[in-house]
């Protein structure tokens, strides 16, 4: 199982670690663990285009939280990017993945150093079924060309 | 279903856009509260703070509620298109907000 697979699977877990009382390292964990699982799905999904397998991982240490956010949030701009002619659905599914990587890498943050934010059973479950819900929606457009154009956008920083 | 304002920072126009979307979420939302100011890299953001009946926050139900909920306010709303707010969604169950009784949820 790939890496991002298994930290799904861990952030469910944490979020189940204590079923009735849960303690916030759990939730918080959970959390942050759900966020990197689709930061390293999209980066294991960009790389794999990288036609030298054993320089991938190398080539992975290039991508940067904040250029894939910006990334992420411009493709919501219809007046940047209008997607003509593409399936609607197919961009809303794209646009859904992008999105729940901003939401995620947010609430990373907050999880990791915000001691004065209390997380629920179900704020934290939410975070971590979104995460799950986006690797689902990935699935069937990963290798269309606009989500291949997404990955490429991942890792280039706008020049104004 | 209560709808509770916050300070209206961006004026009288993004409260009531917010507050006409809010009305089409339904039944499984019991409370939803926004408030305006800065994410974590700085830029401008809208937190909105949902809070579910029980009913919808059960696990096998939470996805596909809470994917709907913040799809219906990112879409009417567009809080990054019109108003350059990068919109962010917490969701807490009706029990939950019950026990904790945090004032920015209420």
């Amino acid at each position: 199982m790939a890496y991002h697979d298994d930290l799904l699977r861990q952030a469910l877990q944490l979020i189940h670690k204590e079923p009735r009382n849960p303690k916030q390292a759990s939730l918080r964990r959970a959390v942050s663990t759900a966020y990197y699982a689709i930061f390293h799905l999209l980066i294991n999904e960009a790389v794999a285009n990288w036609k030298q397998v054993s320089l991938r991982a190398a080539l992975g240490r290039a991508f940067d939280h904040n250029i894939m956010k910006a990334a992420s949030n411009r493709i919501q701009d219809t007046r940047q990017f209008a997607f003509a002619g593409e399936n609607p659905r197919l961009v809303a599914a794209l646009k859904d993945v992008a999105k729940t990587f901003v939401q995620l890498q947010e609430k990373r943050h907050i999880a990791d150093y915000d001691n004065t934010t209390f997380w629920t059973k179900t704020e934290a479950l939410a975070q971590v079924k979104s995460a799950e819900r986006a690797f689902e929606t990935w699935e069937p457009i990963r290798n269309h060309p606009i989500a291949q154009a997404y990955l490429v956008s991942l890792i280039i920083r706008k020049r104004d | 279903m209560a709808i509770v304002p916050a300070p209206l920072v961006h004026g009288t126009q993004l409260a009531n856009k917010i507050t006409k979307v809010i009305r089409k979420l339904g039944n499984e939302v019991v409370r939803v509260n926004y408030s305006l100011g800065s994410d974590s890299t700085g830029e401008p953001a809208i937190f909105f703070r949902v809070v579910l009946t029980d009913a919808a926050s059960r696990e096998d139900k939470l996805a596909e509620v809470t994917g709907r909920i913040a799809r219906i306010l990112f879409d009417e709303v567009r809080p990054y298109e019109n108003w350059g707010l990068l919109p962010y969604f917490s969701f807490r169950s009706k029990s939950e907000q019950k026990a904790r009784n945090d004032p920015e949820w209420i």
